[in-house]
């Protein structure tokens, strides 16, 4: 005889609930995809298609390649970028303190509480100035610059938690200046930060959309997610190809989630 | 090699001070202990000395060069003042195998990669970690790392040696062959080295002179028997010792012509010398101390002794330490035979004549 006692099976059954609730939009976005038009247009979109096809999904990774690949060049920049001057940043206010140095790292952190409505117009003024605006470049240059006061958050973090001042104070005792004990000493030693950085940068940068729709122009230049919401189509709703889209868009992060997301939860918990 | 100079050394956390007025003398070549008890400033001095704090007040000479010296705006930064320095926890890195732990000094110093191989090997080699070189840290034992941080230190060839606790983290045997090691080492290459430890025993066999030091001042230095046998204040005697030494209060009184000092169980009458060169002082609290091996228990009564109760008797190796008790303050004697007593027993004791010590209960100051 199986004896389950009454608060386990309601506990069950509320957890199976909430995993209906948030896999159902995976599910619609997957189904629909795999439906023709006309089958969208006379389903409703959580039945499962009659006829799947793989025709949209080819479609829209057509369409996407390019944006697709503007995404990975901003992934990639911002990540290095940001990981690395965090880093150096985050072994600097751990290890170097100097005066008013912690009022210094608060206001790096502050940056991080900025919403980014409030600096949409100064930001497309300076892109503007410094004529970039309408380019890939602008994102470039703000994933990068965006990226710095999160990984500075972690490496700091780390580096207050994991490498002890004595290592400092050996390093300088022995001869070593800032730069040869970071490059020699703290970074060989800083490869969890470094996975923990990544991931969330990589998250934060592949799904961000607003600063894509705002800074950049001309299809050449847009990254993916923008370019997804395009896919919508002028007249009718194209609602297969937009999912299609919209599976490829979040193929990354959800395997990200899947099997690094020990790391990601790491990052935000001060590993 | 150098010597070294501390001349009014102050540094302040904030309000706290760590050390006050701090002066300090090492010759050349010498092993100078500086012990205290925990939080008493002597990290804060062995920092002080490397470069990595900077101080308020004060200045540090290495031989005949200035190196700090904050009133004349002049810091040497710790790169450059050519001390080699072995922390408590070794600070030994651990994605680097043992040799190039050991290198790093010198390749930060950019020496020639074979004469880098050369010194390693040979320092290695006089460690007794040769075998170890291409072994990752991890996977060694605690006496391996501290050899390592060793190592480390000696193949700069550095002015001076400084040392935070380097033995504290090693288990009691291992403590003592790594004692022995360290001080033939020293004595060896002859470099001056500021040993700094918590641990009274380690100070009394390593240290060519120690230092001792209390809530930021240093209270004595001198050779250890110096500090055992000729303590200037109570805190130096309470400290050195093992088991430390037994404390009484006193009054001192008059009686007839002598003095003497009445410790409530037992009237102390002192000696003609003592008595003169205390009646010149305004004292009449004092605290008699007696180490241990000068309390004699004797077999039969006779005059000049008192009665006390025998609360346990612990054997110690070759030793008995025999714990007392007088009118509920327990106090320890030291005999080399403890046959004819049994805990419980009541017996006589008496202190060996010349070995008390008189303190002035006020300012903890020694009267004789
Ligand atoms: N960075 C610091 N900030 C504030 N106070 C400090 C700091 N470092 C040391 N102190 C204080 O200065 C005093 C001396 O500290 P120090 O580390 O020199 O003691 P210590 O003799 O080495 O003690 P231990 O045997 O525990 O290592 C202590 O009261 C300590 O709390
Ligand atoms: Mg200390």
């Amino acid at each position: 005889m199986l004896n389950i006692k009454p608060s386990r099976i309601l506990l069950y059954g509320l957890l199976i609930i909430f995993v209906i609730a948030s896999l159902l939009p995976l599910w619609t976005c997957i189904v629909t995809a795999l439906k023709s038009s006309q089958e969208v247009i006379l389903t409703t979109p959580i039945t499962p298609p009659i006829d799947p096809t793989m025709e949209k999904i080819i479609e829209s990774i057509n369409l996407l390649k390019k944006p697709l690949m503007n995404s990975l060049i901003l992934v990639f920049s911002g990540v290095m970028v940001s990981a690395f001057f965090g880093s150096f940043i985050g072994y600097i206010f751990s290890k170097h303190r100097f005066p008013g140095s912690i009022y210094m790292f608060i206001l790096i952190v502050l940056c991080l509480y900025i919403p980014p409505q409030v600096q949409l117009i100064p930001m497309v003024r300076t892109m503007s100035n410094l004529g970039l605006f309408g380019n890939l470049g602008a994102l470039v240059l703000l994933y990068m610059l965006f990226g710095i006061p999160m990984c500075a958050f972690i490496f700091k973090t780390f580096y207050d938690d994991e490498i002890p001042d004595s290592y400092i104070n050996a390093a300088k005792v022995d001869g070593a200046g800032i730069w040869t004990t970071y490059r020699r000493v703290v970074l060989p030693l800083s490869i969890l930060p470094f996975v923990v950085a990544a991931l969330l940068q990589v998250v934060v940068i592949w799904n961000d959309f607003i600063w894509g729709l705002v800074l950049t122009s001309g299809k050449a230049n847009l990254p993916i997610t923008v370019a997804m919401a395009n896919l919508k189509g002028s007249f009718v709703a194209e609602w297969n190809l937009q999912m299609a889209g919209a599976l490829w868009v979040s193929m990354p992060t959800l395997i990200i989630f899947i099997f690094l997301g020990k790391y990601i939860i790491r990052g935000y918990s001060g590993l | 090699m150098a010597s070294l100079t501390i001349k009014g050394l102050t540094k302040k956390y904030d309000e706290t001070i760590a050390v006050e007025n701090f002066n300090l003398e090492v010759k050349d070549k010498e092993f100078l202990v500086l012990v205290g008890p925990s939080g008493c400033g002597k990290t804060t001095v062995l920092n002080s000395i490397a470069g990595l704090i900077n101080i308020n007040e004060g200045e540090i000479w290495f031989g005949e060069e200035l190196v700090d010296a904050p009133q004349k705006k002049l810091f040497k930064i710790p790169q450059k003042r050519g001390v080699a320095m072995v922390f408590q926890d070794y600070a030994i890195y651990p994605h680097m195998t043992v040799y190039s732990n050991m290198a790093f000094p010198l390749e930060v110093r950019k020496v020639a990669p074979e004469e880098i191989k050369e010194r390693v090997i040979k320092a290695a080699r006089l460690l007794g970690i040769d075998h170890l070189l291409q072994r990752k840290p991890k996977a060694l034992s605690g006496g391996q790392k501290q050899r390592i941080a060793l190592g480390r230190a000696i193949v700069r060839n550095p002015k001076i040696f400084l040392m935070d606790e380097p033995l504290a983290n090693l288990d009691a045997k291992l403590r003592v062959q790594a004692r022995v090691e360290l001080k033939k080492l020293q004595e060896e290459l002859g470099v001056t080295t500021i040993f700094v430890t918590h641990d009274q025993i380690e100070a009394m066999t390593m240290g060519d002179r120690i230092a001792l030091m209390n809530n930021g001042h240093l209270e004595q230095i001198g050779p250890p028997l110096e500090l055992y046998q000729k303590p200037k204040n109570l805190f130096v005697a309470d400290f050195i010792g093992s088991p430390s030494i037994n404390m009484f209060q006193g009054n001192l009184v008059k009686k007839d012509k002598s003095i003497g000092i009445d410790l409530k169980f037992f009237f102390y009458p002192l000696t003609t010398k003592l008595s003169k060169s205390i009646t010149d002082k305004e004292i009449s609290k004092v605290v008699v101390g007696i180490r241990p091996e000068n309390v004699l228990i004797v077999q039969n009564k006779k005059d000049g002794l008192f009665q006390a109760n025998i609360l346990r008797i612990e054997p110690v190796g070759k030793e008995y330490n025999i714990h007392l008790e007088v009118e509920g303050k327990p106090f320890i004697s030291i005999e080399s035979s403890a046959d004819n007593w049994r805990q419980g027993d009541r017996v006589w004791i008496t202190f060996a004549k010349d070995y008390i010590y008189i303190f002035d209960q006020e300012s903890g100051d020694i009267i004789s």
